[in-house]
């Protein structure tokens, strides 16, 4: 406690040299799209943070003992002992004080490039959101589909009729990214299918681009041509669809096609 | 009866003629849009469409003041049905090869699918047809009615030019205090943009004016408080990410593609001044300057 309000002048006059008078920094935040690859390996469980001032980026491995902190203007970094990032909350809280120079950092093309004894990191962007995805990789990619999906409560009625489903469902939901529509009903779905909490109830997402060509099997097996598009099977054989938009609501669409589906 | 007929028949010719300037302004407005509609088409080399933009709202925009004015009707009617024929040929041709799943026949105010358009088209060559039969027999013009078919004459030769540049962008785009921006989707954009007061300005690749907006956008985002500050970049992730590290801006920034952003801007930058997703005030080419009494 005591480390974090000796912590705050130090943040405060960090973000002013950094050319920003922003109010005292609250927490550092997950960075959306980036991943960490290591000697040219990809680091799967590593975490990229944002400072609240978005002008440093903290990148935290999986292993090693130092964790390291890139101050994006000056395109310089800090290597910083693992020990010294105490974790909140709602978020990493490093010690600015802590550790050394590491030098510059390359950049091109959106990827940074640094050196730690004798690895190389590289902090770049992940690939266009196109392909299968579960729902977690969904989730965070996709952080406005959560916020939505929180703020809306499907239809109990609707919910409990897919609760009591007890037969193996698979929902392929296909959408894209940069389409609207989807962002209206695809966190609705999300809602749905999080109240339903029915395991029998399994969603796969598969984000397409906006050629509606790729990931090409599953489109042209399912034969999409809207987005969103909802696909309900069981056993192997397609129920019905959702395209575009519900008749009446994601919720009761999804129960009248499984409903229809009960002897 | 005769007077009503050729009534009839004007009335008809002035509906078209109309609807013929409304798409003219459109596409003339955003002509680079309207450029890359044609290419879309793939109906001819995407050097053509350029020119092609240029020459359709040209004549769109002359042969609407001549149906409406009634204004040599004898050439206007025969060369607006043969320009209605190839559009119906095109979107057809388009449709078959799925090509086209939107015509650009009104900017982008108004989607529609190639069927819709293609059912339309007809309906106005019927309009066309009432006309030529009906309409008056050409009497000569009163001077008032010939000088004003001349200028808008004019000033459809010059919307080319005029248009991109016009201060038209509210009904270009569709998008005004009011509008509800909740569509608006960006990918690893960590604000939501649909909850309380968010400023969000669309910025791209290559905008000196996009990079000029910046440092103002970063001391509204410090000095308003409980107003949020976003970017969306017109791009994929990696050229987000490049521009990003090119110039540190104070706030989070997302990207969706360009061709998803571009229902929202004929020229970037744009910034919004959301509540609750909905618009409260939109400045148009720049970021607005600190201090500006719209942004509370």
């Amino acid at each position: 406690m005591i480390r974090h309000v000796l912590l705050l002048p130090f943040a405060v006059g960090l973000s002013w040299a950094s050319g920003s008078a922003a109010a005292p920094p609250s927490t550092w935040h997950e960075a959306a799209g980036l991943r960490c690859v290591v000697s040219d390996s990809i680091d799967v469980g590593a975490r990229i943070f944002e400072s609240p001032d978005y002008q440093q980026t903290l990148v935290v491995p999986t292993g090693g003992e130092n964790v390291f902190i890139l101050a994006l203007r000056a395109r310089t970094y800090r290597v910083v002992p693992r020990e010294s990032v105490s974790w909140l909350e709602d978020g990493p809280a490093p010690d600015l004080s802590a550790g050394a120079d590491g030098g510059g950092f390359m950049e091109s093309g959106g990827t940074m490039t640094f050196l730690d004894e004798d690895h190389t990191l590289a902090i770049e962007p992940e690939p266009p959101l196109v392909g299968a995805l579960d729902l977690a990789k969904l989730q965070d990619s996709k952080p406005d589909y959560v916020y939505a999906a929180e703020r809306y409560e499907p239809d109990a009625k609707s919910v409990a009729s897919l609760r009591a489903v007890d037969r193996e469902t698979r929902i392929e939901v296909f959408f894209g990214a940069w389409c609207s529509h989807c962002k209206v009903w695809v966190p609705r779905l999300l809602a749905t299918l999080d109240a339903a909490a029915n395991p029998h109830l399994t969603p796969t997402f598969y984000a397409m681009d906006e050629d509606l060509a790729e990931p090409a099997e599953p489109i042209r097996r399912a034969s999409i041509s809207d987005t969103p598009t909802i696909v309900v099977y069981q056993g192997g054989a397609e129920l019905g669809r959702i395209e575009e938009e519900p008749v009446t609501s994601i919720e009761s669409d999804l129960a009248m096609i499984l409903a229809a589906r009960r002897p | 009866m005769r007077p009503f007929l050729a009534w009839l028949g004007w009335a008809a010719a002035a509906i078209v003629g109309v609807i013929f300037l409304t798409a003219a302004f459109l596409k003339g407005a955003d002509l680079a849009l309207f450029a890359t509609q044609i290419t879309d088409y793939g109906l001819s080399p995407s050097a053509w469409s350029a020119p092609s933009a240029v020459l359709l709202v040209i004549l769109e925009g002359v042969l609407g003041v001549g149906l409406l004015l009634w204004f040599a009707p004898r050439v206007a009617i025969p060369a607006t049905a043969a320009l209605l024929l190839i559009f119906i040929a095109a979107t057809a041709i388009g449709w078959a090869r799925g090509d086209v799943t939107e015509c650009g026949c009104f900017g982008r105010l108004a989607a529609r699918g190639p069927g819709e358009v293609i059912v339309e088209d007809l309906v106005f060559l019927a309009l066309l047809g009432i006309a030529w039969r009906l309409g008056p027999k050409s009497p000569p013009l009163p001077r008032a009615r010939r000088c004003v078919a001349v200028g808008l004459i004019l000033v459809a030769l010059a919307w080319p030019w005029i248009g991109p540049h016009a201060p038209v962008d509210r009904w270009v785009t569709g998008i005004g205090p009011g509008a509800d921006l909740s569509g608006l989707s960006a990918e690893d954009l960590r604000l939501p943009l649909e909850q309380g007061a968010v400023l969000v300005a669309l910025v791209g690749p290559d905008c000196a004016a996009c990079d000029a907006s910046l440092p103002a956008l970063e001391q509204i985002g410090q000095s308003e408080p409980g107003l949020r500050v976003a970017a969306i970049f017109a791009g994929d992730r990696a050229a987000r990410r490049a521009w990003q590290l090119e110039h540190v801006p104070g706030f989070p920034v997302g990207h969706a593609s360009q061709k998803a952003l571009r229902q929202y801007y004929r020229r970037l930058p744009v910034v919004f001044r959301l509540q609750d997703g909905e618009v409260i005030q939109v400045w148009w080419g720049r970021a607005p300057d600190p201090g500006d009494p719209r942004l509370r």
